[in-house]
């Protein structure tokens, strides 16, 4: 058994010095070397902890491919930069921050949205006459969107961002299907469609389940407290000091 | 050459300048992997991937961030390891991280401000 962990320690670190030769492959020699010594040195001092720190081989070999895996994105994009002399993704990360803090907040005010809809057609079949009660559905999409609501105000500061998040990813998994079955009870119109649609309630499921994903990943990208200082180190400096 | 926004630093670009000052004035210079280890341990999180660590380390050393160089092959054989690429923080690189904190410093105040 143990031998046998020793060979996964040995393959993963084969593994990626294999992927090292390969996106190194056509480089100017020097900087091929040059990466290919440093990942040398480093799965050796990686292993060598590991050892050190009582660490089992097998969970050794998964954190070198791993590490690996996660890798090989800027390993591609290192190799690009090396041919056409550019850094094509250097700002990506700032944008990414961007563009998912905006379809966070889409998600979210879409969420309160659909709760406020739902209240008011909450109130008007009551004042109408349509319904003499507050289905389940219906109780509980509006208070989904009163969440959402304290989940968009959250992500409004860059600590509880990922808060927000998260808590939306809850709220977005059932949102959508349970103001569904809400307007089932208090919109005509909506009886008719769902009726006719069978597989509405399905969809609504999948839609919130692709939301909550989008947020989970979202809050998982802002736990990191690196990144959510990413806005600050982002602020320009004092131009005597810039980075170049 | 690498499109660079003025003043703008990437979050593993400042954490690399963090943790490498910290190192730094302890050991001399620090290498990948310590660095690694260093990110790990203070975040608390996975060591970084190679792919992430090494560009961002070639990047700065382009950007005048940070300098390397080998270190002797005698002390790597004497040790039974491959050579290690030894890194330092240099004075533009500390100023840089400085200047970095001192903005991140401003907005969490102005936040708590606002808050």
């Amino acid at each position: 058994m143990t031998g046998l962990d020793g060979r996964a320690v040995e393959r993963a670190a084969r593994s990626s010095l294999r992927w090292s030769l390969r996106y190194t492959a056509g480089l100017d020699p020097v900087i091929a070397a040059r990466r290919q010594q440093e990942i040398l040195s480093d799965l050796h001092e990686h292993t060598t902890w590991a050892a050190e720190s009582g660490i089992s081989r097998r969970a050794t070999a998964r954190a070198l491919r791993g590490r690996m895996l996660r890798g090989i994105p800027a390993d591609l994009s290192w190799r690009r930069t090396q041919l056409t002399g550019r850094e094509g993704i250097r700002l990506v990360p700032l944008r990414v921050d961007g563009l998912l803090l905006a379809a966070v907040a889409v998600i979210g005010v879409v969420q309160v949205a659909v709760g406020a809809f739902i209240a008011a057609r909450q109130v008007r079949a009551l004042v109408i006459d349509d319904i003499s009660s507050i289905p389940d559905s219906a109780a509980l999409t509006i208070a989904l969107g009163s969440v959402a609501l304290i989940a968009v105000a959250l992500l409004g500061h860059r600590r509880t961002r990922h808060w927000g998040a998260a808590v939306l990813a809850v709220t977005g998994v059932l949102i959508f299907a349970k103001s569904v079955q809400a307007l089932y009870y208090i919109s005509a119109t909506a009886l008719l469609v769902i009726n006719g649609v069978t597989w509405l309630e399905t969809a609504a499921y999948a839609i919130g389940t692709g939301v909550a994903i989008l947020c989970l990943a979202a809050a998982a990208y802002w736990s990191n407290p690196v990144r959510r200082s990413s806005a600050a180190s982002a602020a320009s400096l004092p131009a005597g000091e810039e980075t170049r | 050459m690498p499109r660079r926004r003025p003043g703008v630093l990437l979050p593993i670009e400042l954490a690399i300048l963090d943790a490498g000052l910290t190192i730094q004035p302890r050991e001399g210079s620090f290498f990948g992997f310590a660095l690694a280890r260093t990110l790990a341990e203070r975040d608390d999180s996975a060591l970084v991937s190679q792919g992430a660590l090494y560009r961002a380390l070639n990047r700065m050393e382009t950007a005048g961030l940070l300098e390397s160089e080998w270190e002797a092959p005698e002390r790597a054989e004497a040790e039974g390891r491959p050579r290690r690429r030894l890194y330092r923080v240099t004075g533009a690189g500390e100023a840089a991280f400085r200047a970095a904190v001192r903005a991140e410093q401003r907005g969490t105040v102005t936040g708590e401000a606002l808050a």
